[in-house]
C-alpha cells in the first residue's frame, strides 16, 4: 500500500520541484547532469534573452492557449478549504451582500458576474471577459433579466462600466480601508452562494508587469520600407486598422526602411504610447494612430515558473498591468471576477479582477473602483 | 492524489447529519448559528495575523543566481531551511534576501534529498529574527496552515505572499495542503496557527489543492548531517544518489522477483566485499531481502563508511561478504 502510493505520487514530484530554474527542469534521473547542466554563463544568458527580445509578437502572445484545470471535475475533500461544509460558514456574509451581485450570461453560460456600483442601474464588471459575447443578459439576485448597456470601459483597470433599466438597486457596501495581510476574504454569487474564500497574501501595491511595448505586426522588408506580413489578433495593430500588405514607411517623424529600425522604434517606447503610422495602402498615403499594447518579457527560466504556476488553475485573459491590486488566494475560476471581494463585516474590499495563476488572485481596492465609476460617469457627460 | 478513503470513512451517521444540516439551512434562509460561524472566523482570522506578525520577519528568499527558492530562519545567528532540491546546483556562495529586502550572503550546509531537506548558514554575523521549530506529530487532517515563500523569486514591492489552507493528507514524510505553492515558494515555511514551523514548501500536484511540504521532523531527525554538509539521497526516490550517499555498487534488475546481481560495479564496495554476476542477495545485516528495491531503500538508509554484511546465494549455495559501504562520488 505505502509503496504504491509513493511510486504514483513520483513521476509528477520530481517534475514539479518548486525551485525556480534549474531545478524546475529536475527530472527523473537526470538530476545531477541536468543541474549542472543549467549553470549558462551570462553571456548565454544574455543572448538568449536578446534572440526574445528580437522578436515582435502580437500583444497577448505569452498567453498560453487555456488548458482545462484538473480541479473543474474534482470535489473537494472533506479536509480542504473548498469544501462545501467550511464554505458554508461565509454564506451569511455572501447573503447579506447578494443584491449587489449580478450574474452576466451569454447563451446560457456564465461569462462574467457583476457588482453594483449605484442606485440607478450602473454596474461593473471585468471588461476584457465581455469580449467576443454578444447578447450579455444581467440576472439579479431577485431572478429579474436585464439587457445592460456598456457604459464606459477603463482599459487601465479593465472594468467596465455597465447600465440596466431598475432604478432600484442595492449598491455594494465599500469597505473604508483596505485589507491588510492576513485578512480573512469571501467570493460569493447573485443567490448568496459562497463560490470560495481565501486571505489577504500582500497589501494593495501597483502590478505592472508588461515592460515591453508592441504594435503585433510581422514585419517583411521590402523594396521601399517595410511591408506588413501578418496582423496580431487584437493587438495595437489590428485596433488602429492596420492591414496586411500596408507598407510602413514612417513612424512619427521616424522613416522605417528596415525591420530592425521599427523594432527600434517601436522598443523605444513605452506600452500605452501612442504613435503616428504612416502607410501606403493601394497607392494611397494614410496616417494610423496606435496605442501600443504590452508584453512581459520573461527570461527561459522565469518562463518555465510561469507554466509551473498556472497548474490547476486558468488564468484570466488579462491577469497583469493593473494600477492597483490586492493580492489574495482566493481559487477563482476567470469567470467569477467582477464579483465583489468581501470581508468578514460583509463590506466590499475591492472587485475581484484577474485569476493570475495557482496562487494568487487580484482585486481591484474598493476605493479604485469608486474613482473609476466617477471618471467613467464624468466622460460619458 | 488518492481521496477514496476520506470518502470511506464518512459513516452513515455523519450523512444523516449533513443532511438535517442541509434541511435547516434552506428553512431559515441564513444558515444555522450563523454567529458561531462569523465568530469562528474571527478568531481564525485575529490567530492568522497575530501569527503573521511573528513569523513572517524570518521568510527569506535564497538565490544561486541561476534560480530562486525561498528559507526560513531558525536560529539567531542565521541558520536557514529550505528544500534540498534549492540546492541541487552546488553553487558555492548563495544570496539570501532578508524581510526587510537586505542581502546577505550565505552558503549551503548538508542536504537530504530523500525527504527534499537543506540547510543553509548566513555567512554575515548578525541577530537574525528567526521562528521556532514545531513537529507534525499532533497535526491532523483538516487543520489549518500557513504557507510562504517568494514565488517566481524576491520581487521588490511585494512582501512574500501568504496562502492560508488546511492539511489534507498526511504523508509518508510529508504534509499535502490546499496552500497554494508555485516555483520560488520551495523551501520556504508551513506554519500552525501559532506560528510552529510544521514544514518546508517541496513540490505539487496539478490540482491546486496539493501542495507538499516536507514535514518538519525529517529535518530534526537529518539535523546534525546536514549541519555538517553531508549532502545524501535521492530526489523523490529516482535518479542517482547525491554525492555523500551510501553505496554498494551492484546493477539490480528491478523487475526480477529477487535481488540478482547483473553487474558490480569497478572499484565499489561490491567489488570488495567479492560480490559477483549472478550472486542473489538474501540479507544485509539482519534485513531479510527480498526484492532489488527493498535492497535499494535498505543501502539508501545507511551511511557512507559504515560496515556491512550480506548473506548471498551463489551457484546455489550460501555465502557470506563483508565490506564497508563507499560514498557515491567517490566512484567513476
Amino acid at each position: 500500500m505505502v509503496s504504491k502510493r509513493l511510486t504514483l505520487a513520483l513521476p509528477t514530484f520530481a517534475v514539479m520541484c518548486l525551485v525556480f530554474g534549474s531545478a524546475v527542469e529536475v527530472c527523473s534521473s537526470q538530476v545531477r547532469e541536468r543541474g549542472a547542466e543549467q549553470i549558462l554563463p551570462p553571456d548565454i544568458f544574455e543572448e538568449l534573452f536578446e534572440d526574445f527580445n528580437a522578436e515582435l509578437g502580437p500583444a497577448l502572445s505569452e498567453v498560453p492557449p487555456p488548458v482545462r484545470s484538473v480541479d473543474r471535475d474534482r470535489r473537494p475533500s472533506r479536509f480542504e478549504k473548498m469544501h462545501r461544509t467550511e464554505l458554508r460558514k461565509f454564506a451569511p456574509i455572501v447573503i447579506e451582500a447578494k443584491p449587489s451581485i449580478v450574474r452576466l450570461e451569454s447563451d446560457g453560460e456564465l461569462v462574467a458576474f457583476g457588482t453594483v456600483v449605484r442606485k440607478d442601474g450602473y454596474l461593473l464588471t471585468k471588461a476584457s471577459e465581455l469580449e467576443g459575447h454578444a447578447d450579455v443578459m444581467c440576472q439579479l439576485s431577485n431572478g429579474e433579466n436585464y439587457q445592460p448597456d456598456i457604459v464606459g470601459v477603463s482599459s487601465d483597470h479593465d472594468l467596465a462600466l455597465l447600465r440596466i433599466s431598475p432604478r432600484d438597486l442595492t449598491p455594494a457596501k465599500w469597505a473604508a480601508t483596505s485589507p491588510t495581510i492576513g485578512s480573512l476574504v469571501v467570493t460569493g454569487d447573485e443567490t448568496g452562494r459562497p463560490l470560495a474564500s481565501g486571505v489577504t497574501s500582500v497589501e494593495r501595491r501597483v502590478l505592472i508587469d508588461t515592460n515591453q511595448a508592441v504594435l503585433g505586426v510581422v514585419p517583411q522588408p521590402a523594396r521601399a520600407g517595410i511591408v506588413v506580413e501578418s496582423v496580431a489578433e487584437g493587438s495595437a495593430a489590428e485596433l488602429a486598422g492596420l492591414e496586411v500588405g500596408d507598407r510602413i514607411v514612417k513612424i512619427d517623424d521616424t522613416k522605417i526602411e528596415s525591420v530592425n529600425e521599427l523594432t527600434n522604434h517601436i522598443r523605444l517606447h513605452e506600452p500605452g504610447d501612442a504613435i503616428n503610422i504612416h502607410i501606403e495602402r493601394s497607392g494611397r498615403t494614410r496616417v494610423l494612430e496606435a496605442k501600443l499594447g504590452g508584453r512581459t518579457l520573461l527570461n527561459p527560466f522565469q518562463q518555465s515558473v510561469a507554466e509551473t504556476s498556472r497548474f490547476g488553475s486558468e488564468p484570466s485573459r488579462r491577469s497583469s498591468d493593473f494600477p492597483q491590486v490586492i493580492q489574495h488566494d482566493t481559487p477563482l475560476w476567470p469567470e467569477q471576477c467582477g464579483t465583489p471581494l468581501l470581508n468578514l463585516d460583509g463590506e466590499v474590499v475591492g472587485i475581484n479582477i484577474a485569476r493570475g495563476n495557482r496562487i494568487e488572485s487580484y482585486a481591484i481596492p474598493a476605493d479604485v473602483v469608486q474613482t473609476v465609476v466617477s471618471e467613467l460617469l464624468e466622460d460619458k457627460e | 492524489m488518492n481521496y477514496e478513503r476520506f470518502g470511506n470513512t464518512v459513516n452513515r451517521a455523519t450523512v444523516g447529519l449533513l443532511l438535517l444540516v442541509g434541511l435547516a439551512t434552506t428553512a431559515s434562509g441564513r444558515g444555522i448559528a450563523p454567529a458561531d460561524d462569523l465568530a469562528d472566523l474571527r478568531a481564525r482570522e485575529a490567530k492568522v495575523k497575530e501569527t503573521l506578525a511573528k513569523v513572517t520577519p524570518a521568510v527569506v528568499s535564497v538565490t544561486d543566481r541561476v534560480g530562486a527558492g525561498s528559507g526560513v530562519i531558525v536560529s539567531e545567528d542565521g541558520l536557514v531551511l529550505t528544500a534540498g532540491h534549492v540546492l541541487l546546483t552546488d553553487q558555492e556562495v548563495l544570496t539570501i534576501t532578508l524581510w526587510d529586502g537586505r542581502t546577505v550572503e550565505a552558503k549551503p550546509l548538508g542536504r537530504n534529498l530523500n525527504v527534499d531537506a537543506g540547510m543553509v548558514q548566513i555567512v554575515e554575523e548578525g541577530k537574525y529574527p528567526f521562528v521556532p521549530i514545531g513537529e507534525t506529530k499532533t497535526i491532523e487532517e483538516g487543520d489549518w496552515c500557513i504557507a510562504i515563500g517568494h514565488p517566481g523569486g524576491y520581487q521588490l514591492g511585494r512582501t512574500p505572499p501568504v496562502r492560508l489552507g488546511r492539511v489534507v493528507e498526511k504523508a509518508d514524510w510529508m504534509l499535502v495542503t490546499d496552500c497554494a505553492i508555485t516555483g520560488g515558494d520551495s523551501g520556504g515555511p508551513l506554519f500552525d496557527l501559532d506560528g510552529e514551523l510544521i514544514g518546508i514548501n517541496s513540490s505539487i500536484g496539478p490540482s491546486v489543492a496539493e501542495n507538499r511540504h516536507s514535514r518538519i521532523d525529517e529535518f530534526t531527525e537529518s539535523w546534525d548531517r546536514m549541519a555538517s554538509g553531508e549532502a545524501w539521497g535521492r530526489l523523490g526516490g529516482v535518479g542517482p544518489p547525491d554525492r555523500d550517499s551510501a553505496y554498494l555498487g551492484v546493477h539490480l534488475d528491478l523487475d526480477a522477483e529477487q535481488a540478482v546481481v547483473l553487474n558490480v560495479i569497478r572499484g565499489s564496495a561490491a567489488e570488495d566485499a567479492g560480490l559477483e554476476v549472478g550472486d542473489v542477495i538474501l540479507q544485509l545485516d539482519d534485513v531479510e531481502i527480498d526484492s532489488s528495491q527493498q535492497l535499494i531503500d535498505q543501502v539508501a538508509a545507511r551511511r557512507a563508511g559504515v560496515p556491512f554484511s550480506l548473506r548471498i546465494l551463489r551457484n546455489g549455495r550460501g555465502m557470506r561478504l563483508r565490506g564497508r559501504l563507499g560514498r557515491y562520488d567517490d566512484i567513476e
